[in-house]
């Protein structure tokens, strides 16, 4: 009995006191690490470690705000003058239907801010391409310079005033980072470029990406899916920018860019190994790349944009949320037979939609062969020359696909119809529009109100922004 | 250290057995000196001991002491008597009432005090002042009850979320919640729900019946010993004892029903259509249509948006989503026990039904509470509580399956569809009640909150109290949506998540309690804590399932999401505190801690918190010896510093995450490092005096404070071509200042009793810097420099033009020219969700058996955005249905209406404004009970002690200007970031009003 009060009045005291005095161990317990991310320190300092980003740079065009949604939404929608109507509630869709944008609109912030999210993602990857292992290291490189080159022209395409041939173009575009972000302080705080200089840095990251990318039989094993960016998916990319860089048919400077638009077209026509899908319906609501993809974004079911609110099949498709309708004036425009108007079916209710993004977990392509084909032909048909092959034969290509008959002459309005009708919601409206100097109901081509506002966000957060002209 | 505390307890517990103290029984009987009647209740301590025990009914004690000890007799309201033992085995004491002080004892933080020497800002709530609210959790219970503390139910979805402020925001991007300690040991109050779905609420796990008092810690003299988490005030809930005597048992019950505080009017179905052919006829968007060749004329126009226009159903969609709820709850308890060993067993269950169909809250808990004293020196002791919650959850409300967003659907269109007799599934937007048909969001919840202490009697007035406490939450949610459902659509989908918080402390601490000489009196507590939080959360989800009788995951076709993670986060304090009386008047209160936290930079782990406190009790005074009618009077004044540590537990870090393309892992950059992050400090300063008057028939105090908020943990906007959108940094400050005003007093007394307790506060919050930063949230608010927390910030509608109808908005700030051109205004501060003042009013009433108690509570000054009013108080801009002031719409040149022209879908007044700002000011009858307490004669017989009947009624009366449901309102939002809590408040979006709630009950003592 003595010894246990001995304890108890000693003992234990002594070791309260040792719990409050605490000891080194304490100190350990601080000492906490995440379960579900790594530090950003050992991130990129093994070939693993830095291809593993590269894929996270495709994840991030993959996200509802760029290639599986909004930069498809954002053209459609403010290029419409009533081929589709939004009828749903959303007010960012309806202020880009209605082309009233107000800078706060959360769609316009999203795709800024996912797309400089990608860019960062990428210069990471550029900067620390020096650990990859030496054969796979033009490979990293290539596809992360088609990722910048991609995003800064769609960038560039939104966020400015059109490109003018043979300009200064010394109009704002938006502003170029080449550096990684490793800390925050004033100098993230940057200007924007002129469109100019963005279209340089884009054809050049892409023209560069071409000449390292390997051809598609050369893709490692990895990527044989077709997931990854090749050679021929810059040089589609490049024809587009040279195509949208000549303006509209018939002004002084367009020669150069149509020679090289049609040049990057025939390259992937000639040498791609692409080939159209039989039926035009089979390009579509595919969970593999098709013959005809040069460049999809792959969906999974666990990608999941178009479940929620965003993706294109929560807008477009019967089956989801619906909010876009295709109208029923332009369901006539396609000749009788044409395949292509059977992929804008009639749901339930006789409304017509838009089929090409009808699941939402299939890939969505984002430039597929037929466009080749449309820019190779228009390239020819207004430069004067036959590059591959005649506007003619170009264009009865496209038109045998689809079913209809084939043409015996072809104008250049022709193949713009032909174009229209092909690449349908597929995003191109509004670029084209603007490139062909077409107006938007009242609007001319370069309204500022067909330009998206520089992100409210953005301007409040970095002072050297200046905000687009229609939006002060 | 986890190791050798654990270690340490077990010994304790094992050595503690054998040990028998050579011990002898005192016993007695204690009297009131005035009129010798017995006094139950009354504290017998061995003095400089925590071992004692309390008189049964008939004043009479029994105690086993050793030695020749002096016994301390205490009660509220008498003055102490201490009594030497001597060789007397029977102590009898006459105790002399106590006209001066207020002798209530309070809970603080690591121990108690004495109301009296407190020199800090404490609110003290006691159980039975909250016992029987027909709500699930405690905190709604005390609304209205105490000064300085704003309690917000955002919505009246059963089991949610609510705000609670002490002395305002001190955060615009931290949490701003407090620190919730039950007995002594800090638990999680989080919520723990799925992500895209409003806030669950943790404390609803915790029975309020079980509540012996709540003390809140408002100042930083109270709550610095709680240090960098006691910014935001902490509240310390403990729970209900035993105490020595006869075993008493108390048995409640009580039943009743809920409505919906209020209902909004929408138009009916002819209204509705002059209005909707009013709107088309004048409509430029119908004559773009015509124009395009879309439509031919305005009738199939409107064929293409409601076909129902020809032939209209009449609907009143409102009334399909409420109810009139049930409400049940039983309490069975039983507490007593012997001096050695006292107990207290609790069991209730409670059922409690939502106003909106499909909405239901159930939780069974048990409690069980013991101590005992192993000898004279040593006592133990164990708290374990289990509760099992069942919450049946609705959609959030910004979704399209939300009950209440069915008002937006036209009453032209049919509920039930006459060709199919199933629910129509054409409406406007997805019609809710298919949700409530098909689809169940089920989130069940277990929750053990168990401590077990050890409390050790060094020698005289020194005491060692280890504790160990567990917090262990484990919630699972089940969600299925119907085939049938817009989410559920095709083939039905189903989301399952289960989440472990494990969350355990042990608090170690010595208590020195030293008289010396007569005029020095000091206390000194020293100690330290450790806490860790884990979180285990697993989801999945699934679609595609064979029919809608197979709802969980194993059905579906195809797992379509998943994901597992953990997280933690750990904290090691040191504290202390020593109160210093000097002749029972000056009082000095000095108290600090050091916190490390798991959370914080490499280069600001620690922290360290102190605050002091000084009390001049004045009516001790010689020159106030002859005011006999001042029973007390003392000033007293408080400042410290406190932190605030709740932000994201690794924001610290620079750090990738993965994401996966195709199939194929990989990563992507998450955050950027910033090693130099720490706790926001608020600096606060109180200033109070406390009175009693007439043997504190009058009673109350006054107060002042100011708390400045410094290196704000602010989740910063980053240009976003960093490729990083925020960054929490430690920028800015904020302030709260503020009065608050407590009045209680007994305004009758004898066989007719009357009291009554009045609280305001008034609360000024002022964000002074936030280095240019604007955070913007909810619907309209923001946090902006020189503005309170939150402010409306939009578009100033400036009503009608009379000439056309044209929607006007104020060109500028401070200007008054106007123009109908929405994008040329230019958006400003509007309105401010923070109230001017909020407080309550408590009367009760006493005659023969009667009771009866009355609690107003008020909130002024705060004004509501309705975020949904663009869709529903729109001038029938779209389809959907109006509310009917939208009659009052413009029609012919001259109209002086507020409400503009009625053209469909030309946006005419629909964009974002204060036009739908509103005064949200309200009085509300928060409680009212009427009992009736039977004769102890007549229920003698039946050997009962106690039988109490009552009817009660919550929120049964509302007194505002807001049009819509409800004025306490505040909608949560789908997220549930701290931001969007703290910044996005005061606004209404299709949010479900409070419950009206009547019951009747029963409390059987015996």
């Amino acid at each position: 009995m003595r010894s246990y009060r001995y304890i108890l009045t000693r003992f234990f005291p002594a070791l309260g006191l040792c719990m409050l005095l605490g000891t080194s161990s304490c100190d350990d317990e601080l000492e906490v690490d995440p379960q579900q991310s790594i530090d950003a320190g050992q991130a990129l300092t093994t070939s693993q470690g830095v291809q593993s980003a590269l894929i996270g740079a495709y994840e991030r065009l993959q996200g509802g705000p760029l290639y599986s949604g909004d930069l498809n939404l954002m053209s459609e929608l403010l290029g419409s003058t009533g081929n589709l109507i939004w009828g749903g509630t959303f007010l960012t869709y309806r202020q880009l239907f209605q082309k009233q944008i107000t800078t706060d609109n959360a769609v316009v912030a999203n795709t800024w801010i996912r797309a400089y999210s990608a860019i960062n993602v990428v210069n990471n990857v550029i900067k620390a391409v020096g650990v990859v292992d030496e054969d796979q290291r033009d490979e990293v490189l290539g596809e992360a310079l088609f990722i910048r080159g991609l995003v800064y022209f769609d960038l560039v395409r939104f966020y400015g005033l059109p490109y003018e041939p043979g300009q200064q173009n010394t109009q704002l575009g938006v502003p170029i980072v080449l550096e990684p972000t490793t800390v925050l302080s004033n100098a993230n705080n940057v200007p924007r470029n002129t469109v100019e200089e963005v279209y340089a840095q884009a054809i050049e990251d892409l023209t560069r990406a071409r000449d390292l990318l390997p051809d598609r039989a050369n893709l490692d094993d990895q990527k044989e899916d077709g997931a990854a960016a090749n050679t021929y998916a810059a040089s589609a990319v490049l024809a587009r920018i040279y195509l949208q860089q000549a303006g509209e048919p018939g002004n002084s400077a367009e020669g150069p860019y149509l020679t090289k638009a049609a040049e990057e077209a025939n390259r992937v026509i000639e040498q791609g190994g692409f080939a159209l899908v039989e039926d035009f319906s089979g390009e579509f609501n595919n969970s593999q790349n098709t013959s005809e993809d040069i460049f999809a974004i792959q969906q999974t079911v666990q990608s999941n944009a178009g479940q929620s609110n965003e993706g294109l099949a929560t807008f477009y498709s019967a089956n989801e949320r619906a909010e876009i309708e295709v109208a029923a004036s332009f369901l006539t425009e396609f000749e009788d037979g044409d395949e292509r108007a059977e992929v804008l079916y009639l749901d339930d209710d006789d409304v017509a939609r838009n089929g090409k993004y009808d699941v939402y977990s299939a890939n969505v392509p984002i430039i597929r062969l037929a466009e080749m084909y449309l820019i190779r032909a228009e390239a020819n048909q207004r430069l004067g020359t036959a590059l591959g092959a005649t506007p003619l034969e170009d264009i009865n290509t496209i038109r045998s696909r689809a079913d209809i008959p084939s043409l015996t002459s072809v104008s250049l309005d022709d193949i713009l119809r032909e174009r229209t009708l092909e690449l349908a919601f597929e995003g191109q409206l509004l670029h084209d529009l603007k490139r062909l100097r077409r107006d938007v109901g009242d609007l001319p081509y370069n309204a500022g109100e067909l330009v998206l506002p520089i992100p409210l966000r953005e301007i409040n957060a970095n002072p050297s922004l200046v905000q687009n002209e229609a939006y002060t | 250290m986890k190791r050798h505390l654990l270690l340490c307890l077990i010994l304790l517990t094992v050595l503690h057995l054998s040990a028998v103290g050579q011990s002898r029984t005192i016993s007695g009987r204690v009297t009131s000196a005035a009129d010798g009647t017995p006094l139950p209740g009354v504290s017998v301590v061995v003095k400089g001991t925590t071992t004692g025990a309390s008189t049964d009914a008939n004043g009479r004690y029994e105690l086993n002491v050793s030695g020749n000890p002096t016994l301390v007799f205490s009660f509220v309201g008498f003055l102490n008597r201490e009594v030497p033992v001597g060789a007397s085995s029977t102590i009898d004491v006459a105790l002399a009432e106590d006209t001066k002080t207020i002798s209530e004892v309070v809970v603080v933080g690591y121990g108690t005090q004495e109301a009296r020497d407190v020199v800090g800002s404490i609110a003290s709530v006691k159980g039975e002042e909250i016992a029987d609210i027909p709500v699930p959790s405690v905190e709604s219970a005390i609304q209205g009850r105490v000064a300085g503390v704003q309690i917000t139910s955002g919505s009246g979805k059963v089991g949610q979320g609510i705000k609670v402020r002490v002395r305002g925001s001190a955060s615009v991007t931290a949490g701003n919640q407090p620190l919730y300690v039950v007995d002594g040991i800090p638990i999680t109050s989080e919520n723990q729900g799925i992500e895209n779905n409003e806030p669950t609420n943790p404390l609803a796990d915790l029975n309020p019946n079980d509540i012996e008092s709540i003390e809140i810690l408002k100042d930083a003299s109270s709550s610095a010993i709680y240090g960098s988490r006691a910014s935001n005030g902490v509240v310390l809930i403990t729970t209900k004892r035993g105490k020595a005597g006869k075993t008493a048992f108390n048995f409640d019950y009580s039943t009743g029903f809920s409505k919906p505080t209020n209902k909004v009017e929408f138009l009916n179905s002819a209204e509705y259509l002059e209005l909707f052919n009013e709107s088309v006829a004048n409509s430029e968007l119908a004559q773009l249509y015509i124009d395009f060749g879309l439509v031919a004329d305005l009738d199939e126009f409107k064929d293409a948006f409601l076909p129902e226009w020809r032939n209209p159903a009449y609907s009143n969609w409102q009334d399909q989503v409420f109810r009139t709820a049930g409400y049940n709850q039983f309490d069975l308890t039983a507490s007593g026990g012997t001096e050695k060993t006292r107990f207290y067993v609790g069991g209730s269950y409670t059922d409690q039904e939502g106003i909106l169909l499909g909405n239901n809250f159930k939780r069974a808990s048990a409690r069980i509470n013991i101590d005992h004293n192993a000898t004279d020196k040593l006592t133990i002791g164990v708290n374990f509580s289990l509760a099992r919650t069942v919450n049946d959850r609705v959609a959030d409300d910004n979704a399209f399956a939300t009950p209440l967003q069915i008002v937006a659907l036209p009453p032209v269109q049919p509920i039930i569809d006459p060709e199919t007799g199933e629910y129509n599934t054409n409406t406007a937007y997805y019609n809710g009640l298919i949700e409530i048909r098909d689809a169940f969001r089920k989130s069940i919840g277990y929750r053990n909150l168990s401590t077990i202490y050890a409390s050790y009697n060094i020698v005289p007035g020194l005491t060692f109290r280890s504790e160990l406490g567990l917090d262990l939450l484990n919630q699972g949610e089940n969600t299925y949506q119907g085939r049938e459902t817009q989410d559920g659509a095709p083939a039905g989908a189903a989301e399952s998540r289960s989440v472990t918080v494990l969350n355990y402390t042990t608090n170690n601490f010595l208590n020195y309690l030293k008289q010396i000489g007569e005029i020095h009196n000091v206390e000194t507590t020293l100690g330290m804590s450790f806490q860790k939080s884990e979180t285990e959360a697993n989801y999945v989800s699934g679609i595609g399932f064979p029919s809608d009788d197979f709802k969980r995951i194993t059905n579906a076709a195809e797992i379509n999401f998943g994901t597992s993670e953990g997280t933690e986060y750990s904290l090691l304090s040191y504290f202390a505190r020593v109160n210093y009386k000097l002749l029972d008047k000056y009082l000095l209160s000095l108290s600090g801690r050091l916190d490390g936290s798991s959370r914080f930079g490499a280069n600001n782990r620690y922290g360290f918190f102190p605050a002091v406190g000084v009390g001049w009790i004045l009516s001790e005074e010689p020159f106030f010896q002859g005011a006999e009618f001042l029973s007390l009077l003392k000033l007293r004044a408080s400042y410290g510093f406190t932190g605030n540590d709740n932000i994201g537990n690794f924001d610290a870090r620079g750090l990738y995450t993965s994401g996966s393309y195709a199939g194929n892992p990989g990563i992507i950059p998450l955050s950027v490092e910033n090693p130099d992050l720490k706790w926001e400090t608020t600096e606060q300063l109180d200033l109070g005096i406390n009175f009693g008057l007439f043997k504190n028939r009058i009673n109350g105090g006054v107060e002042y404070y100011q708390k400045k908020t410094e290196d704000l943990l602010l989740a910063v906007q980053v240009p976003a071509t960093s490729g990083f959108a925020t960054v929490t940094r430690n920028v800015g400050n904020l302030e709260n200042k503020g009065v608050e005003v407590t009045l209680n007093t007994e305004n009758l007394v004898g066989a007719f009793t009357w009291s009554s307790s009045f609280n305001i506060a008034f609360n000024r919050n002022k964000i002074t810097n936030l280095n240019g930063q604007v955070i913007t949230s909810g619907a309209v608010n923001r946090a902006v420099e020189g503005q309170p927390i939150g402010v409306f910030y939009t578009f100033k509608y400036a009503g009608v033009d009379p000439a056309n109808g044209d929607a006007l908005y104020y060109l500028r700030a401070g200007s008054d020219e106007t123009t109908n051109d929405y994008g040329a205004a230019e958006q400003q501060v509007v309105g401010d969700p923070n109230p001017d003042y909020v407080g309550g009013f408590y009367n009760s009433f006493g005659f023969k058996g009667f009771d009866l108690s009355l609690l107003l509570q008020f909130s002024y000054g705060n004004e509501i955005y309705n975020n949904a009013g663009r869709f529903q108080s729109a001038n029938m801009d779209y389809i959907d249905n109006q509310t009917r002031d939208q009659l009052n719409r413009w029609r012919q040149p001259g109209d002086i209406t507020r409400v503009p022209q009625a053209r469909f879908g030309d946006a005419n007044g629909t964009g974002t404004s204060s036009r739908w700002l509103y005064d949200g000011s309200y009085l509300r009858g928060k409680t009212i009970t009427l009992g009736y307490t039977l004769p102890a004669a007549l229920i003698g017989k039946f050997h009962l002690t106690r039988v109490r009947v009552y009817a009660s009624g919550q929120n049964f009366f509302t007194i505002t200007d807001y049009p819509g449901w409800d004025p306490e309102v505040d909608t949560p939002g789908t997220e549930v970031t701290n931001q969007r809590q703290n910044v996005g408040i005061g606004v209404d979006f299709y949010t479900t009003p409070q419950a009206k709630t009547i019951t009747f009950g029963v409390n059987i003592g015996f």
